[in-house]
């Protein structure tokens, strides 16, 4: 069914700036200091190298408090101290705990994490990721933690303050989890929750490797765990279905996460990144859950059968064929495996002919995404990069541990890397983990929020809004579907006959969770003739003749 | 090379015949004793022979053999060497004593004395090797490794030669490449020689700049253009690859491995239509091509859609590759190509060898 019925809420017209700037001058300026941010995430390292001390880092952009602006959660990591338990978590120093901080339009920060109650000082949980999404459906985004020793649910109460929810919905999932993300599994209107877990590892069976020189321990060097499915009962509480929605028959090493609809059945399709091993690709069969194809796929492994160490992941059409490509992040040498989606429930491994193998070689990367950053109407690339060991010089000379974020704009399906002319902190080593994607200021681009494993993050402001190129940028409202729009999907057609989509999710990268609101760069189109947005429920909506750099808010039909 | 020392059978008679009384009584307690493997009574016995008969060089030379034999290299070449003092030509007595001052790290002092042995005794190749090894450690790598490989002439197989035949053109390289970079620190040969040897170590960044400098200064250097390319191949610079591949090609232009190489960089850049030209050369250029020619000649047929082309390609890798990594890297390609063709049997078949294979490969992982 197609309706014509929609609302639009310019948050602002934002026009292009006078004078146009070259795809290559596209800059990202650091804000991080001077923005009242002042976070540093504490992975507490050991000399005893346990894994889970390089591993974090999430950071998660909501608008909690409705503004209108994108506020910032990060992820803490804890510290690992001895009990008479043995070896435990201790979350309860200051500078130890979760941090949320409220944007002040866009312009700085201010620290409002002990009265919203996000800061886990109690939790026994070494922190890793986070997922956004409204789960009751109260038009406010609520909020989940990862770590390890448990997880947490947040509800956002109006706006003002969170509450912890975790045991009373059901919401704890054991051991160690990393990214998660929410999604309407079953299209029943509520959002479910995807819980990846790393490892079958505990802090009292963690070992030490090297023989001489102390390293984090290879994955290979502990089991596989199954991730976890929680349904939203509808009721403030969640079930794990994982067994029955053959989930946990399939364990990995899972550490990424991110949702689309792969075979353009209207079900949404998981993809989980795995260190190591397989990766998997979850096919929606509807009432029968789950099936795992990535091998038949062709999603499993790299094009020589190789596994590789996939970390963050993302799920989208980089393309512009409609379809919903692949793209993760892996170790030096072993190339980002990119993943064509060729249309018949297969994938094709693409790094090559993208330009992502030369790009690539060397880079260790966690959290990617594609995002248009230039506004040409091509998703570009974006890593937050490092080696996960720490003296992997060591190890292995000419590799680097700290490495700078890549930055690579998409030409019509290839990629060249931009990084040398993106700013400074492209040019500075990072331990880059969590990065969350969004427009900070309003003014139209995509800036970035990157989490630095025991460090300061970094605060990534966007020039690109202020070239000529337009951009359009989409907020849902569900009504029979979820209501923060996850799951719809968004496609836009301009003048010329260029056609972009776009899948509305959180979720995608490592660790952590994205602005919701869908961005379409457009180039030099000034209007979009139509946008077509198809819902979870199932009704499509048809939007025609929208003017370019605005932000509009798209309400789902009542039928 | 195992220390096997010139008889001393005749020497005991010898000794015994020399002496009476309580002297012939040590020494023929001593003798008893180390045929019967006591050899610390058998030193207590000659000890008391030499003490009664300091004139006596064989029983020094008896003695110091036993003092050989316990291990104590420093008291037997003492004892050596009073006997060759006593008797200069006395049989045995200078390998025994070159043998010792080797063991203790006197090269230089050991080579007369078993050059003088080998004089006397030409035929033995243990003798030659341990010569070898005293000109070898006395940093003489030219004349050790004459000694060496006549030595090795009657022991092709023995480890202990192998391992000296190889540590002198070791130092036969390094003192003809010092000598290079002392008389013509800036020439081609020079930079050309730093180079491998950065190369040789793992130092690629070096490396690269050496070899460019060599190829600066002379481009006829083939190999070089070759090495170039295969470092920065694996750094991941495939258009540097590329390009110093197409370098050495330029002068070697029906070298198979050179087209291996230059797909492959060219494949990685996805640049299949480039790439298969070269890799068809690489494939005509062995018979029968080898696999990894194949393998990749498979890999840019499949990239331009010829995927039945491609099919044929890695059968044919298939058929001749022997290493279980390389077969299940092709089995997981022709299943790729079974999806393309839509033929699902033969890419449920092939995914089952992939599989096999590589849990097969994998069974030391958690």
């Amino acid at each position: 069914m197609t309706s014509r019925q929609f609302l639009l809420l310019g948050i602002g017209a934002l026009s292009a700036g006078p004078s146009g700037l070259g795809a290559d001058e596209l800059r990202f300026q650091d804000r991080s200091s001077g923005s009242g941010i002042g976070f540093r995430h504490h992975a507490n390292p050991t000399p005893e190298k346990h894994l889970v001390e390089t591993m974090g880092g999430g950071v998660a952009l909501l608008d909690f408090d409705k503004d209108g602006f994108l506020d910032i959660f990060f992820v803490n990591g804890g510290a690992l101290v001895q009990g008479e338990d043995g070896l435990g978590v201790d979350r309860s120093a200051p500078e130890l705990r979760d941090r949320l901080y409220r944007s002040r339009e866009g312009r700085s920060f201010e620290d409002v994490t002990e009265r919203t109650g996000v800061s886990a000082e109690t939790k026994e949980i070494y922190g890793m990721g986070a997922a956004t999404g409204d789960y009751d459906n109260d038009g406010y985004v609520d909020l989940f933690v990862t770590g390890y020793g448990g997880t947490i649910l947040y509800r956002n109460v109006g706006g003002r303050s969170f509450e912890d929810r975790t045991e009373v919905a059901g919401a704890n999932v054991a051991g160690w989890s990393a990214s998660a993300g929410f999604f309407d599994a079953d299209l029943d209107g509520d959002l479910d929750l995807f819980v990846t877990r790393y490892l079958d590892w505990r802090l009292d069976t963690s070992r030490r490797c090297g023989e001489q020189i102390p390293v984090y321990c290879s994955p290979r060097e502990y089991p596989a765990i199954g991730s976890v499915l929680l349904r939203n009962d509808g009721d403030g509480t969640f079930t794990d279905v994982s067994r029955e929605w053959r989930v946990a028959q399939s364990p990995g090493k899972a550490l990424g996460v991110a949702f689309n609809d792969a075979d353009a059945d209207g079900l949404p399709d998981v993809v989980v990144a795995n260190d190591s091993t397989a990766q998997q690709l979850f096919l929606n069969r509807g009432p029968k859950g789950f099936s795992e194809e990535a091998l038949p796929a062709g999603l499993a492994y790299n094009e020589d059968g190789g596994s590789f160490a996939g970390m963050g992941v993302d799920f989208e059409d980089f393309d512009n064929d409609g379809r919903p490509d692949v793209v993760a992040t892996a170790l030096a040498k072993e190339l980002y495996p990119l993943f064509r989606n060729e249309g018949n429930g297969t994938f094709v491994y693409a790094t090559r002919q993208t330009g992502l193998a030369e790009i690539t070689a060397r880079l260790s990367g966690w959290s990617v995404k594609f995002v248009d950053l230039d506004h040409d109407g091509w998703k570009d690339l974006f890593a937050a990069q490092s080696h996960v060991l720490d003296n992997v010089d060591l190890m292995e000379p000419g590799l680097v541990y700290l490495q700078p974020p890549l930055v690579a704009l998409n030409r019509s399906g290839r990629f060249a890397d931009v990084a040398a002319s993106a700013g400074p902190v492209f040019q500075t080593g990072l331990a880059g983990r969590g990065t969350a994607f969004g427009d900070l200021d309003n003014d139209g681009d995509i800036d970035l929020v990157v989490g630095v494993l025991n460090d300061r993050p970094k605060v990534l402001y966007s020039n690109a809004s202020s070239a000529a190129n337009h951009w359009l940028q989409v907020m849902l409202v569900g009504r029979a579907s979820v209501r923060d729009g996850q799951g719809a999907s968004v496609s836009i057609r301009t003048a010329s006959g260029g056609e972009q989509v776009r899948y509305g999710t959180t979720a995608g990268g490592y660790l952590s969770a994205s602005d919701p609101r869908l961005h379409f760069g457009l180039g030099s189109e000034a209007v979009v003739s139509r946008i077509t947005v198809r819902w979870p429920s199932g009704v499509s909506q048809v939007l025609e003749a929208i003017e370019a750099d605005r932000l509009i808010t798209v309400r789902e039909p009542e039928s | 090379m195992t220390a096997r020392l010139v008889a001393f059978v005749a020497l005991s008679a010898a000794l015994a015949a020399q002496v009476s009384g309580p002297v012939a009584e040590h020494v023929r307690r001593g003798v008893a004793a180390r045929e019967e493997g006591r050899l610390e009574e058998a030193r207590r016995q000659l000890e008391g022979a030499v003490r009664g008969a300091p004139e006596l060089a064989e029983a020094h030379l008896y003695l110091g053999l036993v003092l050989h034999e316990t291990g104590d290299f420093s008291a037997a070449a003492d004892s050596l060497v009073t006997a060759l003092a006593l008797k200069p030509g006395l049989p045995g007595a200078r390998e025994l004593l070159g043998y010792d001052l080797l063991m203790l790290g006197r090269a230089e002092e050991a080579v007369p004395h078993l050059d003088a042995a080998r004089r006397e005794d030409t035929g033995r190749w243990q003798l030659i090797a341990w010569l070898g090894r005293a000109h070898l450690e006395s940093g003489r790598p030219g004349q050790a490794l004459r000694h060496l490989l006549e030595a090795q002439g009657s022991a092709p197989a023995d480890p202990e030669l192998l391992y000296l035949v190889g540590k002198a053109y070791s130092q036969l390289a390094l003192q003809s490449h010092a000598q290079l970079l002392a008389n013509a620190p800036e020439s081609a040969y020079a930079h050309l020689a730093t180079a491998e040897d950065h190369d040789l170590n793992g130092r690629s960044d070096e490396a690269i700049a050496a070899y460019r400098r060599a190829l600066s200064g002379r481009e006829a250097l083939p190999d070089a253009w070759r090495a170039l390319g295969d470092i920065e191949q694996g750094r991941g610079r495939h258009r540097a690859a590329v390009e110093a591949y197409r370098r050495a090609l330029a002068i070697r232009s029906d070298n198979g491995a050179l087209h291996l190489h230059c797909g492959e960089a060219l494949l990685a850049l996805g640049l299949a239509a480039e790439a298969l030209p070269h890799l068809e050369s690489a494939v005509a250029g062995d018979d029968p091509p080898p696999p990894a020619a194949l393998e990749a000649l498979g890999k840019a047929l499949l990239d331009l859609g010829r995927f039945l082309d491609a099919r044929a390609a890695l059968a044919r890798a298939l058929d001749s590759a022997v290493e279980e990594q390389r077969r299940m890297k092709i089995h997981y390609q022709l299943a790729r190509i079974g999806r393309k063709l839509g033929d699902s049997e033969a890419t449920r078949e092939h995914l089952q060898e992939f599989t096999a294979l590589r849990a097969k490969l994998t069974a030391g992982d958690k």
